[in-house]
């Protein structure tokens, strides 16, 4: 057995009175994909922003590759769910920016660099347009680039489709699942259930702050075992068309404007069976 | 209004148009830097500074400009200060608008999304790099337009120093009116510079609007 790559022990937030996270424990292999899934305000996206170091712990620690990382140091890198592009800067700019004063590139290296990078998601047309010119869909890809330029260790995906319309969801997606295919170790909090289904190796379960469930993706999906992760996957399948109605005695059609994943993009998640 | 009077006028006028601007734009600079040390001091951490910044923008904002202007004047060679009426004017001036600009600035800070700066800070710009590159140039677009209001009040409030002594537009349209026993015409034309003045720093952020 391997050192981890990514070792979380113990990690504890508390603000006030509040318990954010009470104690996770996660360790993560190089090049796995690990699905974080659970209710809001279970701590998904404070246990992401504890291992970049954006909100400090109260406890434990985060090592990757045996080192704590610090915010800035090139370790992590991560993708928010509003984007955060900056505003006043051209698609290019906003990937070239780090390349130029941390990396230290001349301006025509960090260019091509960047230029190189948008190709990448697709983006290499819409260079000189501003965040305000381009879709929602079109800003996360430019910051999933602005991402991959510095050559991040680990990347973080804070729900990076959830402000997203439904429709443009499927081009981040995509991107999300050609950057696993390259081996590229990832924590990604989403609500795709679909996605996680798919691309994720390994789903965890949080709730309260706390690890419910980790396994394989396909296990935790399927067996889905633990009475809360039942109760959370079944309020997705409920708005899911082609999903087996959970109570067949009440017969009421299911509401296709309530769709979460539209049927083809990712693998339906197996149904726990319902009223079992 | 006949051409005769305005072209016997206008020379006068101008040159306390001059000293209109000079004083201004003085006052307007002096208010940008006093305003950025006194919104840093706002937002610290030590709450001496904070405390000190509070006092400083209600006093500056809650006084009449006038008594500001009235009090360097007289009351500061009170306190064995001596100062030239200029300084006490441009000063005043200056102090004054940096109440006003230290909120403008404060405020425009405070609508940059904390995500923009959580990015740079990731991807491991320094703080400094951060607050130029990214809060300042955010900030800066919120902030254009109180910026250009704050400039054009300054610009018509340094009439105000007209009442130490300093020769600007106003106290030389005084003048005028006095000498010529024209009040009426002085007083029109005097607004009418005013206007162009104030059109130029309008014009000017109309400008950078567009681009």
């Amino acid at each position: 057995m391997t050192a981890p790559f990514l070792l979380a022990e113990k990690l504890e937030r508390r603000v006030g009175d509040t318990q954010i996270l009470a104690g996770i424990d996660l360790s993560v292999q190089k090049g796995e994909v690990v699905g974080l899934i659970g209710p809001s305000g279970s701590g998904k996206s404070s246990l992401l922003r504890c291992i970049a170091g954006l909100d400090p712990l109260t406890g434990g620690r985060v090592l990757v590759e045996g080192r704590t990382p610090s915010p800035g140091d090139g370790t992590v890198g991560m993708v928010f769910q509003q984007f955060n592009l900056w505003p006043h800067l051209t698609a290019q700019e906003n990937v070239a920016l780090a390349l130029r004063l941390v990396r230290k590139l001349s301006r025509a290296g960090a260019a091509d660099s960047a230029r190189t990078m948008l190709d990448r998601v697709g983006l290499l047309k819409f260079a000189d347009r501003r965040p305000a010119q381009l879709s929602g869909g079109q800003q996360q890809r430019v910051a999933i680039a602005r991402t991959l330029a510095m050559e991040p260790r680990l990347i973080l995906f804070d729900e990076p489709t959830a402000s997203l319309d439904p429709e443009l969801t499927t081009e981040v997606l995509d991107v999300i699942r050609g950057l696993a295919e390259t081996g590229m170790t990832m924590l990604v909090v989403s609500h795709e259930m679909g996605f996680v289904a798919s691309v994720a190796s390994r789903a965890v379960f949080l709730d309260h702050g706390r690890v419910l469930v980790d396994g394989p993706a396909k296990a935790v999906f399927r067996d889905a075992e633990e009475p809360r992760l039942r109760r959370f996957l079944a309020t997705y399948l409920q708005r899911v068309a082609w999903a087996p109605e959970p109570e067949p005695a009440t017969g009421s059609p299911v509401l296709l404007e309530t769709v979460a994943n539209p049927p083809g993009e990712g693998m339906p998640l197996t149904s726990p069976e319902a009223g079992a | 209004m006949d051409w005769a009077f305005i072209q016997e006028a206008l020379p006068a006028l101008l040159r306390g148009a001059v000293a209109t601007v000079a004083v201004s734009l003085a006052g307007i600079a002096l208010g940008f830097v006093a305003g950025a040390a006194i919104a840093a001091a706002a937002t610290s951490g030590a709450r001496g500074l904070r405390a000190f910044a509070m006092v400083y923008i209600s006093f500056f904002r809650g006084v009449p400009l006038l008594v500001q202007l009235l009090l360097a004047y007289y009351a500061l060679p009170f306190l064995g200060i001596d100062i030239p009426a200029i300084v006490a004017a441009v000063g005043t001036l200056g102090l004054c608008c940096a109440a006003y600009m230290a909120e403008i600035l404060r405020g425009g800070l405070a609508t940059v999304p904390s995500g923009a700066v959580e990015a740079a800070r990731l991807l491991g710009l320094t703080r400094a790099q951060s607050f130029l590159r990214i809060r300042l140039p955010i900030a800066a677009r919120a902030m254009r337009p109180a910026i250009v209001g704050e400039a054009i009040m300054i610009m018509k409030a340094s009439s105000l120093v007209s009442m130490v002594g300093i020769l600007e537009l106003t106290r030389a349209s005084q003048a005028l009116a006095s000498s010529t026993f024209m009040p009426l015409q002085s007083y029109a034309l005097c607004g009418v510079i005013y206007l162009v003045i104030n059109f130029v720093l309008m014009a000017v952020a109309w400008q950078r609007r567009q681009a």
